[in-house]
């Protein structure tokens, strides 16, 4: 009994200095990686509509997936030879971790680059712009982001940004007396609280509550309101200080945004005959007209 | 090996560690109110079982047999959103417009009512472990069967439990984390939250096991100080 109590412990306290013992010691760039072992691993959203979804036909696919196929064919060019492409599922709680232990190369999914996120991983150019709105049911007395004073918000459980900006205003009574924020584990469960009047509206970057529209039984019976709070770049997240694949990501956006490319992939997912119908802002026009960096 | 720099002191930052401590505090009084109303409950469910009468009888073993047998997951989505929805018109409107933290309590319902099953099951069979002797000598000296339940079989039974319930009331502790799935913030929740403000998960995650560990490991003493108290001399003796 005693001689298992002692073992007990030790496998303890080994499991905790294993957590503690972390090396940072990468000599190998994604590229040499990528180079050497001919392969190379892109993590994506599975639930994100339209960025990376699976859809009724049961296939896996989305605006970053295509842009992450692109990404690939500019490797083989680059490097000359065929490179195996693993596709895999990530979520809003692993991408970091997944991106930090190198596991994953690049995480293309609607990611908004924080300067808190910057201090852990990476980030590219930002490749998608949108702002976060406020959903009501049509008629509702709240027009813009002020009138939630008083009431009941729901926002996405992993959606840092928007809850902080709830916070903010609360803190300086921009949203006076404070609302409750009730928060779900995902956009769908987050509708369906508005739908139940669980809550009186729901916050969150526009383009997700065009989604949210846009797969309604009645997508008249709901309307976003109010101009946008907080701006929302995305960026992919990339491995800390490996600049020469970060510049490799950045150069082939540019490329794309430079030969139309990208506003194609765009119109294929966001415009009028797309998934989810978001036109792109005149801010955004302006966004990628600054990226498109001098050769 | 990670490529990670390990920041400890967001645990106890100003912004994070009252965030921490709320959800832990959270945790406990949850967890606390399940197992009130899943031990009474269980308790109750588990005199239903072995009635004398079989109507009675079936009632318990149906709501034993329903509520184990759901995924806990499921039960907090049932409880949280469709029971509002299967109510009376009227009900389910005040239920979902006006309740503060609906979330909260849909939480500790769902988790007592699914504890209680379990410890149905536990106390029952405490109650089956009794010598029918004891019973006998109790019945035999005169005591009526009424007398016989409250002061023979119930003490007996529920020490022969002691050891199955604590691990019930740990599991509660453990389950109360299923709640964040319907926006209560206990330590899980927050500990996930403040990973997506921070981009710390690592730290988070520790710190919200070791919370737990350290809450099951109270939870265990308590327990081994009160079976050791409610020790019958001579009775169930333990070696150790």
């Amino acid at each position: 009994m005693k001689h298992m109590k002692r073992l007990g412990l030790v496998c303890f306290w080994g499991l905790i200095c294993c957590l503690l013992a972390a090396p940072p010691v990468f000599a190998e760039t994604v590229l040499e990686k990528i180079d050497r072992t001919g392969s190379i691993t892109m993590g994506y959203r599975e639930g994100g509509v339209p960025f990376g979804y699976i859809n009724d036909k049961g296939e896996w696919g989305g605006f970053d997936m295509d842009l992450g196929d692109i990404l690939v064919q500019k490797l083989e060019e680059k490097l000359g030879k065929k490179i195996k492409y693993n596709k895999t599922p990530i979520n809003p709680k692993t991408r970091i971790v997944l991106v930090a232990n190198r596991t994953v190369d690049i995480v293309m999914g609607a990611t908004t680059i924080t300067m808190a996120r910057e201090e852990v991983v990476d980030f590219s150019l930002p490749y998608f712009l949108t702002g976060t709105k406020v959903l009501v049911p049509k008629g509702s007395s709240i027009r813009s982001f002020k009138d939630l004073a008083g009431k009941r918000v729901g926002a996405g459980n992993g959606c840092t940004p928007h809850i902080k900006a709830l916070n903010n205003a609360i803190a300086d009574k921009r949203i006076d007396p404070a609302c409750e924020i009730v928060l779900f584990e995902d956009h769908l469960k987050g509708f369906l609280g508005l739908q139940q009047g669980k809550v009186d509206a729901y916050f969150t970057d526009e383009s997700m509550l065009a989604g949210m529209v846009a797969k309604a039984r009645n997508p008249q019976d709901w309307e976003i309101v109010g101009s946008f709070v907080t701006y929302e770049p995305y960026g992919f997240i990339l491995p800390k200080d490996d600049s020469d694949w970060r510049d490799f990501v950045n150069a082939t956006l540019i490329g794309l945004i430079r030969s139309g490319e990208f506003e194609k992939i765009y119109e294929k997912w966001f415009g009028p005959r797309g998934v989810v119908v978001y036109p792109m802002s005149e801010e955004y026009k302006n966004m990628l007209n600054v990226l498109t960096f001098p050769e | 090996m990670l490529d990670y720099n390990f920041e400890w002191s967001i645990l106890w930052s100003q912004t994070y560690g009252p965030w921490l401590l709320k959800g832990i505090w959270t945790t406990i009084h949850l967890s606390l109110l399940a197992w009130v109303i899943g031990s009474m409950l269980g308790l109750m469910v588990a005199l239903a079982r072995l009635a004398p009468y079989r109507v009675v009888r079936f009632a318990g073993g149906a709501y034993v047999q329903v509520f184990r047998n759901i995924p806990l997951l499921v039960q907090m989505f049932f409880w949280y959103f469709a029971v509002p929805a299967l109510l009376p018109r009227e009900m389910g409107r005040w239920l979902n417009h006006e309740v503060p933290h609906l979330g909260y309590y849909c939480g500790v319902v769902c988790l007592g009512t699914y504890t209680a099953s379990r410890v149905a099951e536990v106390i029952r069979s405490g109650f089956l472990a009794v010598p029918k002797g004891v019973t006998m000598a109790a019945l035999a000296t005169g005591l009526s069967p009424w007398n016989t339940y409250r002061h023979v079989t119930i003490p007996y039974a529920l020490r022969i439990s002691m050891p199955l319930l604590s691990n019930e009331i740990l599991s509660c502790f453990k389950n109360s984390a299923l709640t964040m799935t319907i926006g209560v913030m206990e330590t899980t929740g927050m500990a996930g939250l403040i990973d997506s403000f921070t981009f710390h998960g690592l730290e988070t995650t520790t710190a919200a096991s070791l919370v737990y560990l350290a809450i099951t490991l109270c939870v265990v003493a308590a327990f081994a100080r009160v079976e050791k108290k409610m020790r019958i001399p001579g009775l169930m003796e333990r070696s150790n």
